[in-house]
């Protein structure tokens, strides 16, 4: 039916492949957000000039495939059928992405031209990108297509082999990872075996040297120190100011270390959104909490996530489970931290486009540094600050505003004296204060059980105040610090989550007067001082 | 003989071999040229044939793009006007194929149809 007449005398040899079937169909999984949506894959192969159609939707991404995926059939030693071949998407609905495409279309073409056998088709979601000489290349995105594949109750996933450990951190799922089109091909002919990506590497605990960060190396800021452990006991969120090398930058890099361990579900979160991202070097379950710290000159996209076609994860999702570092938090641009309201609100982003809306996790703790005045020096004992007063002033005034709302914890880093530079002994190590992290945050879980809050810098304002069980004395402290310092009705609260997590440290369930007095000194650097003589 | 000729040649032989009338050969109006119209049963086919020497260039059917593709189908309205009587006792099934030849050096065709090629 091909040729007129098909008669062996005008048999075309480029065209010896037998068109008994014309139709294939295999499975995909499209990548939206970091939730994968199974895609059914239909080709056929009909009448026609010679041409690959791609219907359904395609992003541009899927479309780029139509350039590679001929190339890659031919080169792997298959026959590209010489005809119209029409690819669908099914469900024709939502706009697919994403170079994974490029297997699944170059299956359903060949099992449409009869090459490979139909019936394993159906069991398994085929996801990755192919050369131009059929190698199947490293994908993002791959754990999504897993998860998603095993929602769906399919057999397995058939993946490139730099992905397959990456695939296998999935369970009840079998994992096929192939390095080229022609042992995916084989692999369906049953001539062709997949070795076992390896299981048992990734169940492993997380390391016990995780990262080479460690909390002993801080010299001196004794206060410092301990407000990151009360701002990781409690999830809150801080801000730091201080002049230049006091050392705001080592003292955010060493948070992730005291931060409790991640469970599994919370690992495989930030890893399936590494893997979203493309930045899943090794294919390994990350098990350390990760810190994000954009430059101060990060976009909007960059910062929240988007971009054109393919929406990426942005910085504030690349932080989920752990922290997001904004060094000289001042100078950002303003409208890219007022995108900031709703991660720290809800815990995840929502990136709206004309096709819908896509929504990344982004539950992140909050450190943010800042020089005092645009000198570095207001404030600094030993050297006088020269920044002209209204300059001072308008420094100050950025780095209020919507920012500053969510944030429990301010605190100021001073410049270290030499004696503390020189004298002072080793810290504690970051394992000993982790513990006692841990601790609190168990203690808070449990509190809270039956909400949808697992720590107190979660907590609405209302809980916080019927959870904190204060003694009279501790009331009293709050009630005379709203007099004095003029507390607002926001920053009594936060006083309040404070003194609740620092309580939770000392593993009181009543917040005493000594609690919160630490917690009015951890709202104002101003306080700091005054409430030394006090507590 | 030609080499566009060979081509029609190789063409002709091979639809004759599979049943199909051929109904005009060349046909010219003032817009242009048909190479082939031919017919069996109820179906009416234009075809287009496209012959090159070797295939260092691309496959011959590349050479008929959306423009020639436009043009055809406007032939072959011209056509089916001013032999509207002889058509309608024909049948109603219109296909515009594509004939694809390729000579080898010692001049010989390899012919690849493609049936309703657009």
């Amino acid at each position: 039916m091909l040729l007129v007449g098909a008669t062996p005398a005008n048999a075309c040899r480029r065209c010896r492949v037998a068109f008994a079937a014309m139709y294939g169909r295999v499975f995909a999984v499209a990548v939206v957000g970091v939730h994968g949506r199974l895609i059914r894959v239909e080709a056929h192969v009909g009448r026609g000039l010679p041409a690959l159609i791609i219907a359904g939707l395609p992003g541009t991404g899927v479309q780029d495939a139509r350039e590679r995926v001929r190339p890659a059939v031919e080169s792997v030693g298959l026959e590209w059928p010489l005809r119209r071949v029409v690819v669908n998407l099914s469900p024709a609905n939502a706009r697919k992405e994403g170079p994974g495409f490029d297997l699944p279309i170059a299956m359903g073409v060949l099992a449409a031209s009869a090459q490979v056998p139909s019936a394993p088709l159906g069991s398994y979601v085929f996801a990755g990108e192919l050369s131009l000489k059929g190698e199947l290349v490293a994908t993002p995105g791959i754990l999504a297509v897993a998860i998603a594949a095993a929602g769906a109750r399919l057999k397995g996933v058939v993946v490139p082999r730099a992905n397959a450990a990456e695939a296998a951190l999935v369970d009840g799922i079998e994992v096929i990872g192939a390095p080229s089109l022609a042992e995916v091909v084989g692999f369906l002919k049953r001539q062709w075996q997949p070795v076992e990506p390896e299981h048992a590497a990734n169940d492993t605990g997380p390391s016990p040297d995780s990262g080479q960060l460690d909390f002993c190396e801080v010299r001196g800021q004794g206060t410092a120190r301990r407000a990151l452990e009360v701002a990781a006991a409690g999830g809150h969120n801080t801000v730091m100011v201080g002049p230049p090398g006091a050392g705001k930058t080592m003292l955010a890099r060493r948070l992730p270390t005291i931060l409790p361990a991640m469970t599994r579900a919370e690992a495989l979160e930030v890893t399936r959104l590494h893997s979203v991202a493309g930045l899943l070097a090794d294919g390994r379950l990350i098990q350390d909490r990760p810190i994000r710290a954009p430059h101060h000159s990060v976009s909007t996209a960059g910062l929240l996530g988007g971009g054109t076609g393919f929406l990426r994860p942005g910085e504030v999702s690349l932080a989920h489970n752990g922290v997001l570092f904004l060094d000289e938090v001042t100078e950002f641009r303003r409208d890219v931290l007022e995108g900031l309201r709703l991660p720290l609100e809800d815990g995840r982003i929502v990136i709206t486009r004309a096709i819908g809306a896509v929504e990344f996790p982004a539950r992140f703790t909050l450190v943010a540094a800042s020089n005092p005045c645009p000198c570095g020096f207001q404030g600094d004992p030993r050297r006088a600050c020269r920044c002209p007063p209204a300059r001072a002033e308008g420094y100050k005034q950025r780095l209020s505003g919507p920012l500053l709302d969510r944030v429990d914890i301010r605190l100021t880093v001073p410049r270290l004296t030499r004696a503390e530079l020189l004298g002072s002994e080793p810290g504690e190590r970051s394992v000993t204060i982790r513990a006692r992290v841990e601790e609190a945050r168990e203690r808070q879980r449990h509190r809270l059980a039956g909400t949808p809050w697992t720590s107190n810098a979660q907590m609405p304002g209302g809980m916080a105040r019927r959870e904190a069980r204060m003694t009279a004395e501790a009331e009293e402290c709050l009630s005379s610090a709203v007099e004095s310092f003029s507390l607002t009705g926001r920053g009594f609260d936060r006083a309040v989550r404070v003194a609740r997590t620092i309580a939770d440290l000392e593993r009181s369930d009543i917040v005493q007067q000594r609690h919160m007095a630490e917690a009015l000194g951890l709202r104002t650097p101003s306080v700091v001082e005054e409430m030394a003589g006090v507590g | 003989m030609q080499l566009g000729r060979v081509g029609e040649e190789a063409a002709v032989l091979s639809y004759r071999q599979a049943g199909y009338r051929v109904l005009a050969r060349n046909w010219r109006c003032p817009l242009g040229e048909i190479d082939l119209v031919l017919a069996r049963g109820k179906t009416l086919v234009f075809c287009e044939v496209k012959t090159r020497r070797g295939g260092a260039f691309g496959p011959p059917f590349e050479a008929v793009t959306d423009r020639k593709q436009r043009k055809l189908r406007l032939l072959a309205e011209m056509f089916l006007r001013s032999n509207a009587t002889a058509v309608a006792a024909l049948g109603t099934d219109v296909r515009f194929d594509v004939a694809s030849v390729t000579l080898d050096r010692k001049g010989r065709p390899d012919l690849h149809v493609f049936e309703a090629a657009f």
